[in-house]
């Protein structure tokens, strides 16, 4: 293969190169058979449409789900997730809309119990929990930002655990839509979470 | 659908899942049935195979619906199922099963009859099989590890840290993985050159 410009053709494919570099390989590829080569062939692959998975593929999954037991916690900890989907409006400074923590349980080895928290915020620029199971520290307890839902998920042995939420940094609030609540003795409320309750 | 609604729809489906409505897989299975299959069916060059692949990997989706603890996106979590079911059955398989035989390619011909044919022109319709078959014969000549990351980045536009994330590799391998798939694919382009035509428009 006697030219080497090859992956700047996958940066072009991709649109990761600028107008000029991108119009100066254009120019490049009429007068190299090998780039333009590589280039048909993508614009070929990238031709062919999806194709629609079989039927038979929906009907024979269901068919061995049917068979299987529920997935999720069995007996007594099957969880019923608390998710509940009215705003709520607080009154603080900057007006949020939070939709609802969606509390997932899974079941981990060794006791322990995995927490799996969704919210969705409009308008935060971070969210973080802090709590009893991350010693109240809440850069221990990021959530991560996809789309307008902020996550995360917490190790945690079964139990009762109080939190709050951090919305940028400084405003803290408990969990709109948490189940039960203590006082934390200084005039605020704590949400609680009881995993086995979940 | 826009992302935030697509996320809370996914989320609202496993949930109901969890809570014992097996019935809710059916419509997860609906909504990515087609992406799981497209990405089996170009890793594997296979149809049939493919088909089998997708069931199997929906098992396992549902089998392990409970450890999806909402680091990745659903949509990264079921592919990253399906490529490890995928995988192993590679290894079950020393000799991987993309084949150029006429059996294979007759299925693969039904599969494909409606894409991108053009009923008033036959023989466009036939070189644009024929570029495909010989497409999906250059891509699974990649060897596999290399393939499925150039798939994810080409195919599905996943971006590297999605890649990283499905495939469990650290982003710099994903990033090596791909040079070397892109040096690969343009030295056999490159040297023949034949076994690619394109039709000029």
């Amino acid at each position: 293969m006697k030219c080497d410009r090859y992956n700047d053709i996958f940066g072009y494919i991709s649109g990761e190169l600028g107008g000029n570099e991108s119009a100066g390989l254009e120019k490049h590829f009429s007068s190299c058979p090998d780039c333009s080569a590589v280039v048909d062939f993508m614009k070929s692959m990238k031709e062919a449409k999806p194709l629609s998975a079989p039927e038979s593929i929906l009907l024979n999954v269901m068919e061995k789900v049917q068979d299987t037991e529920s997935v999720g916690l069995s007996g007594a900890k099957r969880p019923l997730l608390s998710f509940m989907l009215h705003p709520v409006t607080l009154p603080i400074v900057m007006i949020f809309v939070i939709v609802g923590v969606l509390v997932f349980l899974s079941p981990r080895h060794s006791g322990m119990t995995n927490v799996s928290f969704a919210i969705d915020f409009e308008n935060a620029n971070s969210v973080s929990l802090a709590g009893d199971f991350n010693n109240w520290d809440p850069s221990k307890g990021n959530l991560e930002k996809r789309g307008k839902i902020w996550a995360g998920s917490f190790r945690v042995q079964p139990g009762r655990y109080q939190y709050m939420l951090i919305i940028d940094g400084n405003q803290w609030i408990p969990d709109p839509n948490a189940k039960e609540y203590v006082n934390d003795g200084y005039g605020n409320r704590n949400s609680l979470i009881d995993t086995t309750k979940i | 659908m826009n992302k935030e609604n697509d996320i809370i729809e996914d989320l609202t489906l496993v949930r109901s899942v969890l809570s014992g409505n097996k019935s809710s897989f059916s419509l997860l299975v609906q909504k990515y049935k087609d992406m799981v299959f497209n990405l089996l069916w170009r890793l594997t060059g296979n149809p049939a195979e493919a088909e089998d692949l997708t069931q199997e990997s929906f098992l396992r989706i549902y089998m392990n619906l409970s450890k999806f603890n909402l680091t990745l996106d659903l949509r990264n979590w079921i592919y990253a199922v399906a490529l490890n079911v995928c995988r192993s059955r590679m290894r079950k398989k020393r000799v991987f099963f993309f084949s150029i035989n006429k059996e294979i390619d007759d299925d693969g011909n039904e599969l494909l009859s409606t894409i991108g044919d053009d009923n008033d022109n036959p023989e466009k319709t036939l070189v644009l099989r024929e570029n495909q078959k010989r497409v999906r014969k250059i891509i699974n000549s990649l060897p596999y590890k290399y393939r499925a990351v150039f798939i994810l980045r080409y195919l599905e536009d996943r971006s590297y840290d999605e890649i990283s994330q499905i495939t469990d590799l650290p982003l710099g391998t994903v990033k090596t993985f791909l040079f070397r798939g892109q040096k690969i694919l343009s030295k056999r382009l490159a040297q023949n050159p034949e076994t690619f035509l394109r039709q000029k428009e």
